[in-house]
């Protein structure tokens, strides 16, 4: 419901009531009472586009006078200020205003702090505390639940090798499982296990091959038990 | 998640260089341990190869494989060597293969061998060779007409039954890429 609802009675949009014959008087009056009520009710409305007025209670402060010399104001709270705690030299804060000293400079700064709270979430990795959702799927350790890959026969032996041999270049790879694909087809099958986590890859540098392990976990599980050869 | 190869990891990749060249053919492949492997089959001898090869031919053989980056120095490898001819106590081994990066390092062991006279037999090769050709292929020969009838038919040459020819063969069946180390310098 709408505020003028409330405190003035819905009015007819003619002054004077065609109707209004007889006691035509008492009804003009009455019309004008009930304009007065809507006057005042809509009186403290601002005009659109006009600042509101600055509320009785508040006093306006010349520049010179402080808060507290005027009468009835709250006593100022004699708090040691932060910066001045902080800065070693606090006098070369206070400036000159008018003819005498005041105040250090004080004003309140909004200090960004971009990390999450630690301390709320004590299961949260160091290294996704400040970085977006989507940089996680940079760490493995924390993209494993996310990524979900179908794993053929060969990545399973793939895998499995890897874990047997330790470190096993893209070429000897290759040669044992990929042996009529092309070495980009193999180099994107292998990163595919890498960024779920299967394997591990370094690189010394560009002009070298890529060695492939299988992660220790993985490996745990997929890595035979070797029985004696005789 | 980053992890780092060990400090040898070159050796690690060319003990595994050979058994991609021996797995490329998993039909004759009866177990390949690399040395990182023997712990967990508890191996209690003093020498411990690089690896231990076991190939159906159709009976099953077992060979031992040293790879040679030339980071030993001659003497301790050639003590190895004695420590494999000297016999490892219950494991009846066919022959050691040796494997170096370059010709003119099995060319060097080559002669070293001959000088020892050792009583096993040592086969070796090259192992970019290796890598590229596989471990039963036939041997590269030669260029020259005359080493290659030295070096074919290795035992026709130095015997003339044919019998001792034919086992011969058959010893080499396999593992025909690996050389003879005591003519190895006749052939590089």
């Amino acid at each position: 419901m709408r505020r003028s609802e409330v405190d003035c009675p819905r009015q007819s949009t003619s002054r004077i009531s065609p109707r209004a014959i007889g006691n035509g008087l008492v009804l003009a009056r009455k019309v004008e009472a009930v304009e007065e009520r809507w006057r005042r009710c809509t009186a403290s409305r601002r005009p659109h586009g006009k600042r509101e007025a600055v509320p009785w209670k508040v006093c306006a402060l010349s520049s010179r006078k402080s808060c507290d010399v005027v009468p009835g104001s709250a006593a100022r709270l004699e708090t040691p200020s932060l910066l001045c705690g902080r800065v070693q030299n606090a006098y070369l804060l206070r400036m000159r205003r008018g003819g005498g000293a005041a105040r250090p400079l004080e004003m309140f700064l909004r200090i960004h702090v971009p990390r999450a709270s630690r301390h709320r979430l004590p299961a949260l990795p160091v290294s996704a505390e400040s970085r977006p959702v989507l940089r996680m799927r940079s760490n493995p350790k924390i993209a494993r639940p996310m990524v979900n890959v179908r794993l053929s026969e060969r990545d399973i032996r793939v895998v499995s090798k890897c874990a047997i041999s330790k470190w096993l270049t893209t070429g000897q790879l290759a040669r044992l499982y990929f042996p009529q694909v092309t070495p980009d087809a193999v180099r994107k099958s292998l990163r595919r296990l890498v960024e779920a986590g299967y394997l591990v890859v370094h690189r010394e540098h560009q002009m070298t091959e890529a060695l492939h392990d299988s992660d220790r976990r993985v490996g745990r599980h997929l890595r035979p038990k070797a029985s004696p050869p005789m | 998640m980053t992890r780092k190869p060990p400090r040898q990891v070159e050796h690690l990749v060319g003990i595994n260089d050979v058994r991609v060249a021996v797995e490329v053919k998993p039909q004759q492949v009866a177990y390949f341990f690399a040395c990182w492997e023997l712990p967990a089959l508890g191996w209690v001898h003093p020498v411990i190869p690089d690896a231990l090869l076991g190939l159906r031919l159709p009976e099953r053989r077992t060979f031992f494989l040293e790879y040679d980056r030339a980071t030993e120095t001659l003497p301790t490898l050639l003590g190895k060597l004695r420590g494999y001819d000297s016999g490892l106590s219950g494991i009846p081994f066919r022959a050691l293969l040796l494997v170096a990066d370059t010709a003119a390092r099995l060319e060097t062991l080559g002669r070293h061998v001959r000088k020892e006279g050792f009583l096993r037999r040592i086969l070796g090769c090259v192992r970019s060779e290796l890598s590229a050709a596989g471990i039963d292929a036939p041997s590269p020969g030669p260029s020259s007409h005359r080493s290659r009838q030295i070096f074919a038919p290795r035992m026709c040459w130095m015997t003339s039954s044919p019998d001792s020819c034919r086992q011969e063969q058959l010893f080499h069946a396999g593992i025909s890429f690996f050389k003879e180390l005591e003519i190895c310098s006749d052939m590089y």
